[in-house]
């Protein structure tokens, strides 16, 4: 399992300062949120940790596979939910995709396209391509947030499942509050754009973590409160 | 159903407006005697001839068209620099009828089926490679990341191939247009010279008959080509 | 502009290596088009009188059926065969038939033009008009405005429309040139056709700029009406 880390990640579009200087560190293993604001370039800088778009400055370092899950599933329109998550193996391993289809509860959808799906549906099937390629770290771009409140429940715990078995280490963008401190070990609170780090905040809630239990927390809501707070500034 | 009474009021119309003296019958023939000559040009060899002969035009066109033009169109979709050269030049073939061109053909090329199969390529490659460009131009980066996060090349044509088909429906008309143009221009052969010849012995019902048939061959690969489509790609969604 | 460079360029340099008879010269076409400039005009006048009359009734026809399939179910469903059976024929198919019922003068180069014309004007209202917003019309009813089809329906449609009018403009323009060249006394495709026969090829490359010319302004002379049309739509 690997680190993520970056050190003064600066990104410019001509005269648009999106990102000004982020340091990040993900330790091997560990589940961190980075939280900001709408359109502050949080989405940019994971674009840039995954190497797909590059930074006008700084270093980032991710040894290891990675794994990517967008928050439109990019699903492939012309395969069926198998083909899809079989996407990146080699043929002779191709069967490996239907244990995978069973992983996120999609079972009796292997031959389906995605034009049958509902956005909850893609987003499982984009998860299943990535974990399938055993991603030593995974980068999670607002996955859930296209999809309804029911299903987002669903679909954070079905995550934390299954990162607590194979605990590759996670960078999990959202703009939802309640969402990172759910999910993360440790959260990084964006500013406006141009982005920069406000804070990181250690979570001290218990593993695993059950719903109920973390909302009624103290801990959840002073970090909460706090979040918000560094937010609104 | 309302739809099949339409059709059948207006087959109607133009069956009674001829006999009645509405308008006159050298002029339009009752739609029963279009229908019957029709039906007999089917079975006439000489005719049957003159379209394969057209059909064998458009096919090849068409072919060559798509084989050039979607690659093209997708390499320009992908290279801004490419894009900016070529588009400018496309908005001024634009206003150029692609009719007029086959004369220059002609005399480019002489009289044969190189010119009689070239123009129906120029004509088709515009739609071909205005979709294929928007349709590689428009691919969401996200699912080209999301390939090479999977150790896969871009699979730019599969993403791009709805806008493609749409194109190449386009392309399919236009192909039959042209094919026709030419033949009306500068005869020979094709189903085109055979309505000419028909026009100059004043054959008027044989003119109206291949008309009709032409119209009805044009609906039928339309309707073929968005079936054929559906069937092969199930995959695809919305309209074509 | 450089693109209109780079092609005169290409031109002149290819002409160079061909025969006087199959590419003359840039320079010798201008020379024959300036030397009978007045003929030319004339059958530009000619030509684009037959394209205006044909556009304007693809657009009357165009614009009230569309508008009637567009909003009215009962004409959707009763047309819809109809339209969508002719739409992929060739219309040039019919034009044959059109000299037979027409004759051979301009009445059945507007014919070709018209029938070329309508089917995108047709098409594009029918979808626009279809689309508008329903509560734009609520609030037209709410307000008692009168003819509520001209002054919300149609106004609200016309990025549609004028999408599928501009293609519709470059369709009556090759329905009539090709008409002319197919069966024709004048007008700039008969030109093309007479110089063909008679082997003058400078004539035939004055002609097709002449109505390449003459559309391409005119097809940014709409581009410039839409915009100005739309200035208070977000397209615009």
């Amino acid at each position: 399992m690997a680190e993520i880390e970056a050190r003064g990640v600066r990104k410019v579009y001509g005269d648009l300062v999106a990102i000004d200087g982020l340091d990040f560190a993900a330790g091997s293993g560990e589940l961190v949120s980075i939280v900001g604001p709408s359109g502050c370039g949080k989405s940019t800088f994971l674009h840039i940790v995954g190497g797909f778009v590059e930074p006008s400055a700084g270093t980032v370092s991710v040894p290891g596979r990675l794994g990517i899950v967008f928050q439109e599933p990019a699903l492939f329109a012309w395969k069926t939910v198998l083909g899809n998550i079989a996407y990146g193996l080699p043929r002779r391993e191709r069967a490996r995709a239907v244990r995978y289809v069973e992983l996120v509860k999609l079972g009796g959808f292997e031959r389906a396209y995605p034009k049958e799906l509902s956005g909850g549906m893609k987003q499982r099937v984009a998860l299943a391509r990535s974990l399938i390629m055993d991603p030593d770290v995974l980068l999670m771009d607002e996955p859930f947030a296209a999809v309804d409140a029911q299903t987002r429940s669903t679909l954070q715990a079905e995550l934390l499942q299954i990162w607590e078995r194979a605990r590759m280490t996670v960078l999990f963008v959202t703009h939802s509050v309640d969402e990172a401190l759910f999910l993360a070990d440790r959260v990084y609170v964006l500013s406006q754009r141009p982005a920069r780090v406000k804070e990181v905040l250690e979570v001290g809630l218990p593993r695993p973590r059950e719903r109920e239990q973390v909302l009624a927390d103290p801990i959840y809501r002073d970090l909460h409160a706090r979040i918000w707070s560094l937010l609104e500034a | 159903m309302l739809g099949a009474l339409a059709v059948a009021l207006l087959l109607g119309v133009w069956e009674l407006a001829p006999r009645v003296g509405w308008v006159r019958e050298q002029s339009v023939p009752p739609f029963s005697d279009v229908a019957r000559e029709a039906a007999s040009l089917l079975g006439r060899p000489e005719f049957l001839s003159d379209l394969a002969s057209s059909g064998a035009r458009w096919a090849a066109g068409f072919a060559v068209a798509v084989l050039i033009g979607v690659p093209l169109g997708a390499w320009m979709g992908r290279s801004r620099r490419v894009r900016r050269i070529v588009d400018p030049l496309l908005a001024l073939g634009y206003p150029v009828p692609k009719a007029a061109l086959i004369l220059l053909f002609v005399l480019w090329f002489g009289a044969g089926n190189v010119a009689r199969v070239g123009i129906v390529v120029t004509g088709c490659l515009i739609p071909i490679v205005i979709s294929a460009m928007h349709g590689a131009a428009g691919v969401a980066p996200e699912l080209l990341w999301a390939a090479r996060s999977l150790g896969r090349r871009p699979p730019i044509l599969q993403a791009a191939l709805p806008q493609i088909l749409s194109g190449a429906r386009i392309a399919i008309a236009v192909a039959i247009f042209t094919v026709l143009a030419s033949e009306l221009l500068i005869r020979g052969s094709g189903v085109g010279a055979y309505m000419f010849d028909a026009l100059d012995n004043g054959q008027t019902v044989t003119v109206f008959a291949v008309a009709a048939i032409v119209a009805g061959l044009g609906f039928a690969l339309d309707a073929a080509y968005v079936l054929g489509v559906r069937r092969a790609l199930p995959w695809l969604e919305g309209e074509l | 502009m450089r693109a209109l460079a780079l092609v005169l360029a290409a031109w002149w340099l290819a002409s160079r290596s061909a025969s006087a008879f199959v590419l003359p010269a840039p320079g010798e076409v201008a020379d024959r088009a300036w030397g009978e400039r007045g003929a030319l005009l004339d059958q530009v006048a000619v030509t684009f009188g037959r394209v205006a009359a044909a556009y304007a009734l693809a657009c009357v026809a165009g614009v009230a059926l569309g508008t009637l399939i567009g909003r009215v179910d009962v004409a959707r469903r009763a047309l819809r065969p109809i339209v969508s059976f002719l739409f992929p024929a060739p219309k040039v198919a019919l034009y044959p038939a059109m000299l037979i019922v027409l004759g051979l003068g301009a009445a059945s180069k507007i014919a070709l033009g018209f029938a070329e014309a309508l089917f995108p004007i047709l098409l594009a209202t029918a979808a626009g008009t279809s689309r508008v917003d329903p509560r734009l019309v609520w609030t037209g009813q709410a307000l008692k405005v009168r003819a509520p089809l001209l002054r919300i329906v149609v106004p609200a449609a016309l990025p549609a429309i004028l999408t599928g009018a501009r293609i519709g403009l470059v369709g009556a323009i090759v329905g009539v040139f090709l008409a002319e060249m197919i069966a024709g006394a004048d007008g700039l495709g008969h030109q093309m056709a007479i110089s063909y026969r008679t082997l003058d090829t400078a004539e035939m490359y004055v002609a097709i700029i002449a109505v390449s010319l003459v559309g391409y302004a005119l097809d940014r002379a709409f581009l410039l009406a839409r915009r100005r049309a739309l200035a208070w739509s977000a397209e615009g």
